[in-house]
């Protein structure tokens, strides 16, 4: 029987080992240098450290002493109460102009105002002269064919006197609204214009029971 | 159908004409406050025009003959007195004067109808004989039956009146609304003066006097618009 347990079988088979021959084993394998691939160089940004921050030089400021005034007893004032409704008195534009230029204004005003109420009233002083042409004429003084074309220009004159005193007064109103004088003015021609209607009414109707008491 | 006016102690027509010239003034006002135009302007101008409305409709009708003074006021100097007035104030306030003309042209209209009021009551500018429906019989001074031409003219210048507010209100050319404005009133007042007593024919002197007060109030109105130099593009 085989016994395959000897552990001396393994003798039979046993070929020692022999040494490796240094020179034969040696051979030196020629190796190519290792060379590294071609790798651009990175080009890094250098880094600048920022230097530490420093706070800027700080002049002392000077604190000026907190002045506290000597304790005084408050005086009492009575407040002062708006009247509800009354109008407070506003800022003109023309009280803010210097002096000089407010009494230049005046004075064109006063010298349109002036301009106005002569013309105003030369009209009567017309109506005197076309009433002196009338007499003149019963007596007989002047020609009866001159005299209508005169009473007619004198007319209409009169008309473009009273309408241009209107116009020079309003003139002085619109620009020179601050004006007492033509405000004044103004007024008083209203009045006269209102009387004159009133008058001419109240003659047109005296003058119609006149006619009618004639009947 | 016969219309009676009957005769009057005192005459109306100096109230109605002058109630009537001021409606006029105060529905132009109400106009302008409509486009905005300042207070001062419209206080200003409504005075001025007014003078100039009276002044120049009295200077017109003013005459002297070899049998005295005629005193009066005359429609178409009322006219020329209006579109002076709006002229002068144009050129003092130069605000929005475009608009003022527009109010004042299209109550003028209102002015003329309603002191035509004053005509029918007074008997004055009556319409030719006339017997049919509709006559206006006077009595007094204006005795007769006559063609009702005061309500014509009334009815006339009412609508005239109607389309000027449409007229100035819709269209934005103010200038343009007043010219067509014033080539509707002028024709109708020239045709409505061939009913009237006085017309003697096709051409008389009462539309002669129409021609020329028209003529009068368009070179006022252009020579407005030049000297303002109111362009609209």
């Amino acid at each position: 029987m085989d016994n395959n347990n000897n552990i001396f079988n393994d003798r039979q088979n046993y070929q020692p080992q022999q040494a490796p021959d240094p020179q034969q084993q040696y051979q030196p394998q020629y190796q190519q240098p290792y060379q590294q691939p071609y790798q651009q160089p990175q080009y890094q940004q250098p880094v600048y450290q920022q230097p530490p921050y420093q706070q800027p030089y700080q002049q002392p400021q000077y604190q000026q002493p907190v002045y506290q005034p000597p304790y005084q007893q408050p005086v009492y004032q009575q407040p002062v109460y708006q009247q509800p409704g009354a109008p407070q008195k506003p800022v003109r534009p023309i009280d803010l102009l210097p002096p000089e230029e407010r009494s230049a204004r005046k004075k064109k005003a006063n010298t349109l105002c002036i301009i106005s109420l002569f013309l105003h009233f030369s009209p009567f002083v017309l109506v005197g002269i076309l009433e002196g042409i009338l007499e003149s004429l019963e007596t007989g003084f002047t020609g009866m064919s001159t005299a209508p074309a005169i009473v007619q220009i004198l007319g209409y004159i009169g008309g473009g006197a009273y309408i241009a005193s209107w116009v020079f007064m309003i003139i002085a109103r619109a620009k020179y609204s601050e004006s007492v004088f033509a405000k004044v003015l103004m007024w008083v021609y209203l009045g006269i214009l209102s009387i004159g209607i009133i008058g001419t009414l109240i003659l047109i109707y005296m003058c119609a029971i006149m006619i009618n008491g004639c009947h | 159908m016969t219309i009676n006016i009957p005769e009057f102690e005192h005459s109306p027509y100096a109230l109605i004409v002058i109630a009537s010239v001021l409606i006029g003034f105060l529905a132009a006002g109400l106009l302008m406050r409509r486009f905005g135009v300042a207070k001062k302007t419209i206080l200003y101008t409504s005075l001025l025009t007014l003078i100039c409305t009276l002044v120049i409709s009295f200077m017109a009708a003013f005459e002297f003959t070899g049998n005295g003074l005629v005193l009066g006021f005359s429609g178409l100097g009322a006219v020329v007195g209006m579109a002076l007035g709006i002229l002068i104030s144009g050129l003092i306030f130069k605000d929005k004067a475009e608009y003022v003309l527009a109010s004042f042209a299209a109550s003028a209209p209102l002015m003329y109808a309603l002191s035509k009021t004053g005509c029918l009551l007074a008997g004055c500018c009556h319409g030719k004989p006339y017997s049919g429906p509709f006559a206006i019989v006077n009595h007094g001074i204006h005795s007769g039956s006559f063609f009702p031409a005061q309500l014509v003219d009334m009815t006339v210048f009412i609508i005239i009146h109607i389309i000027a507010l449409i007229l100035v209100l819709k269209m934005k050319n103010k200038v343009k609304a007043v010219y067509i404005l014033i080539a509707i009133a002028l024709p109708a007042r020239f045709a409505v003066e061939y009913l009237r007593y006085t017309n003697t024919g096709i051409l008389d002197m009462g539309q002669i006097k129409i021609l020329i007060a028209g003529a009068i109030s368009i070179s006022i109105v252009v020579l407005w618009k030049k000297l303002l130099k109111i362009n609209y593009r």
